[in-house]
């Protein structure tokens, strides 16, 4: 007890004389120049907890303002303590985190457990999904926070880490109000509960106290740019190499100019193949990075033939993956290679040599899908068209998005194989709104939609069709794909959904890997969806405007394009990247 | 154009003009107002009603977004994004209706959907100023080009003037808005590559100060480049066309006839005898297309990534943010309306028939 | 509606079949000449349109054929005004071949103003010439709608677009697809629905505007009201809300549509048109004569407007190609390919705007669009001539 006070009272110090010692340091040259879609004001703000805020609107330079506790780094399946020291389960009751001691906020201030808390309470009332895996938020000491597990596993300590800690300064009122009405034992929903819900959103804060080495103002959001100006007092204020993040607004097409023009330092938009052979005519290195999840057809496992487990295995085998991926994304797509639900890189992290060698890889195979149709009764009619074991034609529509370029192009190869196998298959273009809800109506026959999910879990992994777009996660009366979750299976009773819950259920993974192992089999076995390709980002990098990106072997680049755990954010912030001849 | 207007009535002064457009004004009155509001009401109760039609609502795209980006399940992300909404999609429509139309009384647009807590009336006056400096400006270059060329044109019919210009408005007429600034970013920005497409786009360079320095405002006029050439390029064929029949119509009159006859100077009856009156209609068309300047030009706007109102309001109907949508309906009703009631009153002290006769409309 | 139809081998000998008939009569008639090129003229609609196309011109080609000796044989010096003359002893043969002559009279002077003013001639021209692509293109270049890769992939490329060649003048889509046959084969459900919309505008106007005019009281109020409503609610962005409510799975909808928002204009002009006219004699006289809303509307008041009102159809059918190519433009309808506007929109969504390589997907549509409607645009000029006495007597 007494070391902690004195850690205290060291911090106190050091929190005092810090912020003289930090704002001698100066702002190093270079400006970073990134892209994005931000808010601009009216609809664009300051509220980090609202749609329009920070955190929705600056994509992943939101970490460079906001910081986590902790880095995700993919290839290792591990954190970097950021914000946070050190964390620890206790049991399978609790996960405990450390925060840093010598950490301060843009205005000198320490970053304390207080600031957590707040920020959970007021996640709390916005029903932030944390709270599936959390129950109560506690204060152990001013860095110390405890927090009760509802439902323990390793998905809560990845949550948890990963969230940005708001100033109490700014949103300390809030947090009070919040912490008092979740004491009062208001119901969810209640109507204190839901009022409290429009004065979180309504907040309009007048400045952002920042985590991160960088801090701006609404007088920094322009129409066509916006900019981020470097602070002092941030834990990578030392390390980041730039003095400027300018951040070019616009979706792809406003920004590919702009990338074309040498004008933009990283881009993580999706870029249309033309785009990318006119990026690597003009010189930029495109890095491609895993999405975790691409392109699948859908099947409404209500209608028959679909529904037979051999008709989705034959579809597998005449349906060229290759030639699928070229066409849905150009280089940055990969044909799937193991077709078992989750990523190709992820089965080989997770399942064994002899597990991996057992699944079925689907190989362009026509003849064997002949055989396989044959064998279960179908015939082919003398046009060579395929009729099913009740002599009716295997004939279907197939929707798609039609504003959708690379899904769009998916499903009209898929249409163009499947028919020159013999089955009758028309494509329809919908507008994806349109599509979704019919879908989730269970309103389509064949469709394409995603299989996996950008987090690295199996659980999410595996989840990702099933329970988005499966009767088990939509609301009474939607079907979905209507695979059915609990069959039997070589001779076994199977519960999908408890398997997969199995998948991330406790805190250890060698006890979640023989169940990891058997739900991918088994979705490799009867295909609930058909996986077809996997996308990679193909984010342009002008090394013109930033050196010292290191090279396309880099385990840093596993990590993706996404706003979270960004490779980016990892290597500016870390003083990897630095201003290139063009930025100064 | 049929009837004969009296050849005194064209000779009227200012006080005599003064004199009708009191009458004009006070022709439109309380029943003028009434109807208009009735219309605009019509409008706005009629768009409410749709655009809640439309497949899947607010919070659906925003938890299908969740679903794609964060890996919950459906529900989950329904809860959270209606966590983060101001809608309730379970209350009736009617409900809604009733209380959207008491805020409507206070002048209140109510707030964005998806963007909680900002008013939809700011986000109007955030993007509807640009959208009519853009259009407007736009409108008004070709509006002049198109009468003076016009008239122009009809006084050297059969000339080289004539036959070129006319070969030319007929091709500008002739090609939508949006296909000349698809050519004009295809050709001369990216093949050719003399235009600056990096820097043309959006709408002002945001490292300067906003105000009324020569710099700010010259930056305007430099992003505002590509759009209004667009909107003149699209618009001043009709606008010239009309004019020179317009023109050739009138110098057939008699009056001009007598005019002449009666030793006025050429210029002299060009400009009070023949432009005045060939105006007319284009100046009534003029004040019908001021009404729809707010509603900007969905598509160009789109293309030039040039935020104005037309931009707003399709990302508005894509996130299905019914509150902001309504906004940019109802504020385009009242425009058009009033610009009809503009129309009306302009022809009314412009069109010497009305003035004498009052019987047409 | 099926207007849908392209040329075939069909249409061909069924076009032969109906110019048989201006043949013989004119071989009877001794006309060779105009004989001849009625058979033409039949066998060229035939091909392109089936019976829908000989029919129709079998009656056109007859009129002109008896035009040249209906006036040849009696009285070279024969005037107009003469053929029209109501001869109240005529047989019924004696009234159709007078009426047939009449009509091709007008058909003769009408032509010959088409071809008189220059621009409307080349908006002709440019009219028929996309006609000639969308009915007899598919015949020579057939569609190539499926998405290639291992035939047409070049060795590295990232992507399938290819600049034009000499196997593909246009070039290859984002598909690896030939952008000549997208062009030939793209066009025609585009031209139909736009001019499907534009028809069923001035149908509709035509209609209530009449009744408007005719009937008065309440019906005239109303409609009024309903024009001033629509004239109101900006169209385009209406059609975007539209487009998202309704699923157009059936182009002739999205007409309908159209054509539900785009009447109020002309209707007023009709309805201001049949007001004046009511005034004058012989519609007063047809008004007492009892002889009904349709004699009235059809028989007096179109003859008069025919001119304003196919001008205004013309123009409809340019504001409905717009807004048709708009929507697809922002991926507002579901699509149907080939069509240009889908063209226009994949190539822009795929990067054509900023690939040199691939600017001819996005190249080639929108010029189609634009000389398209540049021709409609043209076109008008003439029929202003044909139309309109005035400008025809050289003013």
């Amino acid at each position: 007890m007494r070391k902690v006070t004195l850690l205290v009272l060291v911090a106190l110090l050091l929190g005092s004389v810090a912020p003289v010692l930090g704002q001698t340091g100066e702002a190093p040259a270079g400006t970073f120049y990134g892209a994005w879609p931000y808010f601009l004001p009216p609809d664009g703000h300051l509220n980090s907890f609202s749609t329009g805020g920070p955190a929705s609107s600056l994509g992943l330079y939101y970490r460079w303002v906001e910081l986590p506790m902790a880095y995700y780094l993919a290839a290792e399946a591990d954190y970097e303590p950021w914000l946070a020291e050190s964390w620890e389960f206790e049991g399978e009751e609790a996960f405990v985190v450390h925060l840093r001691q010598d950490a301060l906020w843009s205005d000198g201030s320490p970053i304390t457990a207080d600031d957590l808390i707040g920020t959970y309470a007021i996640g709390r009332i916005l029903k932030w999904s944390d709270f599936n895996y959390v129950g109560e938020v506690e204060k152990v000491d001013d860095f110390t926070v405890r927090f009760t597990l509802a439902n323990p596993s390793l998905l809560a300590r990845h949550i948890i880490l990963r969230t940005t800690i708001r100033n109490m300064t700014v949103y300390g009122d809030l947090a009070q109000k919040a912490l008092d009405l979740y004491a009062s034992g208001a119901a969810i929903d209640s109507e204190a509960w839901l009022a409290l819900q429009t004065e979180i959103k309504e907040f309009r804060p007048e400045q952002v106290i920042a985590s991160g080495p960088f801090i701006y103002t609404l007088d920094d959001v322009g129409d066509s740019f916006m900019s981020l100006h470097w602070q002092p007092n941030s834990i990578f204020s030392e390390s980041v190499q730039f003095g400027t993040v300018q951040i070019w607004y616009g979706e792809t097409e406003a920004v590919t100019p702009l990338v074309l023009d040498g004008k933009v330092t990283y881009a993580t938009h999706g870029f249309p193949p033309a785009t990318d052979q006119a990026m690597q005519d003009a010189g930029l290195r495109i890095i491609r990075g895993p999405y975790n999840y691409g392109a699948a057809v859908y099947i409404n496992h209500d209608v028959y033939p679909w529904s037979r487990p051999e008709v989705r295995q034959a579809m597998a085998m005449v349906i060229d993956r290759a030639e699928s991926a070229f066409l849905t994304k150009g280089l940055s797509a990969l044909p799937v290679q193991y077709m078992g639900g989750m990523s190709d890189g992820l089965i080989q992290l997770w399942l064994s040599e002899d597990e991996v060698a057992a699944l079925n890889t689907y190989a362009y195979d026509p003849a064997a899908a002949e055989a396989l149709l044959l064998g279960i009764g179908f015939t082919r009619n003398a046009e060579g068209k395929w009729l099913d074991d009740n002599g009716d034609p295997v004939a279907a529509e197939y929707t798609f998005q039609a504003e959708w370029a690379d899904y769009g192009a998916a499903a009209q190869n898929a249409v163009e194989q499947l028919n020159a196998f013999g089955f009758d298959i028309t494509g329809r273009a919908v507008q994806w709104q349109q599509l979704d809800e019919d879908i989730k109506a269970g309103n389509f026959t064949l469709s394409v939609r995603s299989w996996g999910a950008s987090s690295p879990f199996p659980t999410d992994q595996l989840n990702g069709p099933l329970r988005s777009w499966n009767y088990t996660g939509l609301t009474e009366g939607q079907t979905g794909l209507n695979f059915p979750m609990e069959f039997e299976w070589n001779g076994e009773q199977i519960d999908f959904t408890a398997l997969i819950a199995a998948t991330g259920a406790g805190l250890d993974r060698e006890v979640q890997q023989p169940f990891v192992a058997k739900a991918v089999a088994i979705f490799n076995d009867l295909l609930p969806v058909i996986p077809l390709s996997e996308a990679l980002t193909n984010n342009p990098l002008n090394e013109n405007l930033a050196s010292g990106a290191p090279a396309d072997d880099d385990p840093i680049w596993r990590n993706g394009g996404g706003s979270a755990d960004n490779y980016i954010t990892y290597l500016a912030l870390k003083g990897i990247l630095t201003p290139g001849p063009d930025a100064m | 154009m049929e009837a004969r207007p009296d050849i005194q009535v064209v000779d009227s002064q200012s006080a005599a003009l003064w004199k009708t457009l009191r009458r004009a004004l006070t022709g439109f009155t309380a029943r003028t107002l009434l109807q208009g509001a009735i219309t605009i009401w019509a409008v706005m109760t009629f768009t409410f009603i749709l655009i809640r039609q439309m497949p899947s609502n607010p919070v659906q795209i925003e938890a299908e977004r969740i679903v794609r980006e964060e890996q919950l399940s459906y529900d989950e992300a329904y809860s959270r994004a209606a966590a983060l909404f101001d809608f309730n999609p379970d209350q009736p429509i009617i409900e809604q209706y009733v209380e959207y139309l008491g805020r409507l009384v206070r002048l209140d647009l109510g707030q964005s959907i998806t963007s909680a807590g900002t008013p939809v009336l700011d986000q109007i006056l955030q993007y509807l100023p640009w959208t009519v400096f853009s259009v407007g400006l736009g409108l008004l270059i070709s509006f002049t080009i198109g009468i003076f060329v016009g008239m122009a044109m009809a006084y050297w019919r059969g000339g080289i003037l004539d036959n070129v210009v006319t070969a030319i408005a007929s091709i500008l007429f002739g090609i939508p808005n949006y296909i000349i600034a698809l050519l004009i970013i295809l050709i001369l920005g990216v093949q050719l590559g003399l235009i600056d497409i990096a820097n043309a786009l959006g709408r002002v360079d945001p490292t300067l100060e906003p105000g009324f320095t020569p710099e700010y405002i010259l930056s305007i006029l430099q992003h505002a480049l590509l759009p209004v050439f667009t909107y003149v390029a699209a618009t001043v064929g009709g606008w010239i066309l009309t004019m020179k029949s317009s023109t050739i119509a009138t110098l057939g009159e008699e009056y001009v006839t007598a005019a002449h006859a009666r030793g006025l100077s050429q210029w002299r009856v060009l400009t009070a005898y023949v432009g005045r009156n060939a105006m007319l209609p284009l100046v009534t068309r003029l004040a019908i297309s001021i009404g729809f300047v707010v509603g900007g030009s969905v598509i160009i706007e789109d293309i030039y990534r040039y935020r104005g109102l037309g931009k707003f309001l399709v990302t508005a109907i894509v996130a299905r943010d019914y509150t902001s949508m309504q906004g940019v309906f109802l504020v385009i009703a009242i425009s058009v309306v009033f610009a009809n009631i503009l129309a009306d009153v302009l022809y009314g002290a412009l069109d010497p028939r009305v003035r004498v006769g009052g019987k047409e409309r | 509606m099926d207007l849908q139809s392209v040329a075939s081998p069909t249409g061909f000998v069924i076009g032969a079949l109906c110019g048989l008939v201006p043949l013989i009569i004119g071989i009877r008639r001794r006309t060779f000449g105009p004989g001849l090129l009625g058979f033409l003229a039949c066998l060229f609609s035939g091909f392109a349109c089936n019976v829908l196309g000989g029919l129709p011109m079998i009656v056109l080609a007859v009129a002109v054929v008896i035009s040249y000796t209906y006036t040849d044989r009696d009285d070279p010096f024969l005037s107009r005004a003469t053929i029209e003359e109501v001869d109240f002893e005529e047989t019924f043969g004696a009234m159709i071949t007078r009426r047939l002559a009449t009509l091709g009279r007008s058909i003769r002077v009408g032509l010959r103003a088409l071809v008189r003013n220059k621009a409307g001639f080349l908006g002709f021209l440019g009219l028929a010439f996309f006609f000639m692509l969308t009915i007899f293109g598919p015949m020579v270049i057939p569609y190539d709608g499926e998405p290639h890769y291992y035939d047409r992939r070049q060795e590295g490329a990232i992507t399938l677009f290819q600049g034009p060649s000499a196997e593909f003048p246009l070039g290859l889509d984002w598909q690896g697809r030939d952008i000549l046959s997208h062009i030939v084969h793209g066009g025609r459900a585009l031209i139909v629905t736009a001019v499907e919309a534009g028809v069923l505008t001035s149908v509709i106007a035509v209609i209530l505007g009449a009744i408007a005019a005719l009937v008065g009281g309440l019906p005239d109020r109303l409609m009024n009201a309903v024009a001033n409503f629509i004239l109101t609610i900006p169209q385009f962005p209406l059609l975007v809300v539209l487009a998202g409510l309704i699923s157009f799975k059936d182009r002739f909808f999205l007409a309908l549509l159209l054509a539900v928002l785009d009447w109020p204009t002309l209707m007023r002009a009709v309805r201001a048109q049949v007001l004046s006219l009511r005034e004058r004699d012989y519609v007063e006289a047809a008004y007492a004569l009892d002889l009904g809303l349709p004699h009235i509307v059809l028989r007096e008041v179109l003859p008069q407007m025919i001119s304003y009102i196919v001008i205004s159809t013309i123009f409809s059918i340019r504001g409905a190609m717009y807004a048709i190519v708009g929507l697809v433009f922002l991926g507002m309808v579901p699509f149907t390919e080939p069509d240009w506007g889908v063209m226009i929109f994949m190539g822009r969504s795929q990067g054509a705007l900023f690939s040199a390589s691939a600017a001819s997907m996005l190249l080639s549509p929108v010029l189609a669009v634009a000389l398209f409607q540049l021709s409609l645009v043209l076109f008008t000029r003439s029929l202003e001539e044909v139309f309109n006495p005035r400008l025809r007597a050289g003013l």
